[in-house]
């Protein structure tokens, strides 16, 4: 799985896919270090939403290491590392499956009638 | 004889006025005052699973609550402009390709409350989907981020719409 996770860091900027709508102000912080001490001075406006936004990216980037906070800065990213027999249009199909508002019923595993999707 | 009467039989209902007005009036200096506003705010984020990092109840200083969990408890959402209803946190699906995908949600947010009660601060809320090939290897991982202060609104890119839950 490791093997999978660095071709992710590899691909991404081949595969051309990193979004981004975000807040640039997040990284007015050098790190979530920083900004975590900012926050504890000062607990409110747009600098310490800011360092909160930063303290939020660098998390996702421990947890998966193939996002980088530049690639998250604009608020969302995608990685994708194809194996033979899986072909790159059947995995951009699937993700826009998963995010479609409103799937078929025919595929949805696990979410419930009443619940919004995202 | 008939005024006579009436006042007589008045007299029992006079009385009866005047203990409930008594009762009313005693209970009054019982009733606990408004609680305090702040507090009460923040006892409803508590409920809702935040945390207190910083307690300004009782001082001028605000309180700051962070929260970092599930989606389902700290906001809802709405889908093609119907009503915002509690927002799954997992959602799978299994493509005709064969593929698996699965997305989860989760919520970072701290709130800041001042001592009239108000919020600020903010909450961004993650949606992660990771696509898996027949074999269950993972071939695929997307993050997708918005963002929305209390009182306000997020909007993901297949235009599911977010708030916080009040």
């Amino acid at each position: 799985m490791n093997k999978i996770f660095s071709k992710f860091a590899a691909a991404l900027g081949a595969v051309g896919l990193l979004g981004s709508t975000g807040a640039a102000d997040a990284h007015s912080f050098s790190n979530a270090g920083e900004a975590r001490t900012y926050l504890l001075q000062h607990p409110d406006g747009p600098r310490a939403e800011a360092a909160f936004r930063l303290i939020v990216e660098e998390s996702l980037t421990q947890k998966y290491p193939e996002f980088t906070l530049r690639s998250l800065s604009d608020g969302s990213a995608t990685a994708i590392s194809p194996e033979p027999g899986t072909s790159r249009a059947a995995i951009l199909r699937a993700l826009s499956e998963l995010s479609d508002a409103t799937p078929t019923r025919r595929n949805i595993v696990g979410n419930t009638s009443n619940e919004q999707v995202y | 004889m008939a005024q006579e009467d009436t006042g007589n039989s008045s007299r029992p209902v006079k009385l009866l006025s005047g203990a409930i007005a008594a009762a009313l009036f005693g209970l009054a200096g019982c009733v606990p005052a408004p609680s305090n506003p702040e507090s009460a705010a923040v006892n409803k984020l508590a409920r809702q699973g935040f945390e207190l990092v910083s307690d300004g109840r009782t001082s001028d200083a605000p309180s700051v609550m962070r929260y970092s969990g599930s989606s389902s408890a700290v906001i809802l959402c709405s889908t093609n402009g119907g009503a915002f209803t509690t927002a799954s946190a997992v959602k799978s699906i299994k493509t005709q390709d064969g593929l698996t995908g699965k997305q989860t949600a989760q919520v970072d947010g701290r709130i800041i409350v001042d001592n009239e009660g108000g919020q600020s601060g903010l909450y961004v809320a993650t949606v992660v989907r990771e696509i898996r090939s027949s074999s269950g290897n993972l071939v695929a991982r997307q993050i997708e981020m918005i963002e929305f202060k209390p009182g306000s609104t997020g909007r993901f890119k297949n235009g599911t719409i977010c708030k916080a839950r009040t």
